[in-house]
């Protein structure tokens, strides 16, 4: 039986939308959504310039910092996972906050 | 009538204090020579005067024709050679006001000073600024006072190469003003490219809520433990705002002290509430 490109995408959305948990789900999305303001900010920097530098590092670092954040919750609360990680879901979400409070107040030193 | 500026000053207050007695003796310029010679050696110009006279001819200076001056200095009471402090030669512009002083450097123990305009100086400092120049003597001595002794005239001649040298700086003149160039500021972009990429990165932000409530997300289970998370969710957003009014203005140390006040009630709360919820089964 022969595939194409799109059967298997097709196929892996289904077997994301079927087998991938709600909570995994959310943080997928959260994910995108850090992934598509990272690229928003690098398409103005590229398209109109650098200037102010500070701002722009302050801005794309957010975005990908939010985004290894969100990867390491999302590894972290995968059930798959559960016999590398000893601490609960809970747990992880308090250590994702923990990282964010610092990293807001780190972006907010750098923007200037 | 113009104003003194520069040694004229600093003859002005030497006089002064002599006169208020703060000095002891005078300072007396005596045989005061002068001579302009040209590339030859022939005297073009020679004059030999005692204080407090001056000489009426005004003699043409080239950078060819150097202008010498020698003179000694001696203590109007005591008649001995004087070992002076400062030994200036003034020549003050008489249009412009602009000085330069040339100093006359002392020639054995004899008490004898000299000062002679070389080619190099007179290109140095009047090649750019011929015209007609008032010469004085400007002699001072921490003991015996000072003595302001005008000469003179003399004219410097314009160079006849013509040459383009950049204004020469006086020695002891004024400096050229100091123009500050303040950096250029950076060319901003567009107003609407802005605005689109603002929506840009609002966009993103309304998608992820809206794909949220599609799957599903919702509050209700705050209700089933809603004092320790609300309470916990609220002082992360204290947290938050305090980052907000960091950036805003607030200092470090004052935004350190509140966030250190802030961290035990929201450890606390957000133990309380997260051990709750895994006791709950939420």
């Amino acid at each position: 039986m022969s595939t194409t490109t799109a059967d298997i995408f097709s196929r892996l959305a289904r077997d994301y939308a079927d087998e991938t948990p709600l909570r995994l789900k959310v943080i997928d999305t959260y994910m995108v959504f850090c992934v598509a303001v990272g690229l928003a900010q690098f398409a103005y920097c590229l398209l109109v310039g650098t200037f102010p530098y500070n701002a722009f590092l302050a801005g794309f670092g957010s975005a990908v910092a939010c985004f290894v954040f969100a990867a390491n919750l999302r590894i972290k609360t995968n059930a798959k996972n559960a016999s590398q990680f000893t601490g609960t879901a809970e747990s992880a979400f308090a250590e994702f906050v923990f990282c964010h409070i610092t990293l807001h107040f780190i972006v907010a030193n750098f923007l200037g | 009538m113009k104003l003194a500026t520069g040694y004229w000053k600093a003859a002005a207050a030497a006089v002064a204090m002599l006169s208020l007695g703060l000095v002891s003796g005078a300072i007396v310029a005596k045989d005061v020579n002068i001579k302009v010679v040209d590339r030859t050696g022939d005297k073009l110009f020679g004059k030999q005067l005692e204080y407090p006279a001056t000489f009426d001819k005004v003699p043409k200076i080239q950078s060819t024709t150097p202008l010498s001056i020698s003179f000694k200095a001696e203590t109007a009471d005591a008649d001995t050679p004087l070992r002076l402090d400062q030994a200036l030669v003034s020549f003050q512009h008489t249009a412009t006001g602009n000085e330069v002083a040339l100093p006359a450097k002392a020639v054995g123990k004899s008490g004898v000073f000299k000062m002679e305009i070389t080619r190099k100086l007179f290109r140095k400092h009047f090649d750019s600024a011929p015209g007609k120049y008032n010469v004085a003597l400007v002699l001072g001595s921490y003991t015996e006072g000072g003595l302001f002794y005008k000469l003179g005239d003399v004219f410097m001649a314009e160079s006849s190469s013509k040459s383009q040298t950049s204004v020469a700086s006086p020695g002891y003149g004024p400096k050229e003003e100091i123009r500050h160039r303040f950096a250029e500021s950076q060319r901003m972009p567009n107003v609407v490219v802005s605005l689109v990429f603002s929506c840009a990165v609002v966009v993103p932000l309304v998608v992820l809520l809206a794909v949220w409530a599609r799957l599903g997300v919702n509050v209700d289970n705050l209700q089933k433990e809603a004092a320790g998370s609300i309470a916990f969710l609220g002082l992360v957003a204290a947290y938050m705002s305090l980052a907000v009014a960091y950036w805003v203005g607030v200092k470090l140390f004052p935004t350190l002290a509140y966030a250190l006040v802030l961290a035990l009630p929201t450890f606390v709360t957000g133990r309380y509430a997260l051990s709750k919820r895994i006791q709950k089964g939420i």
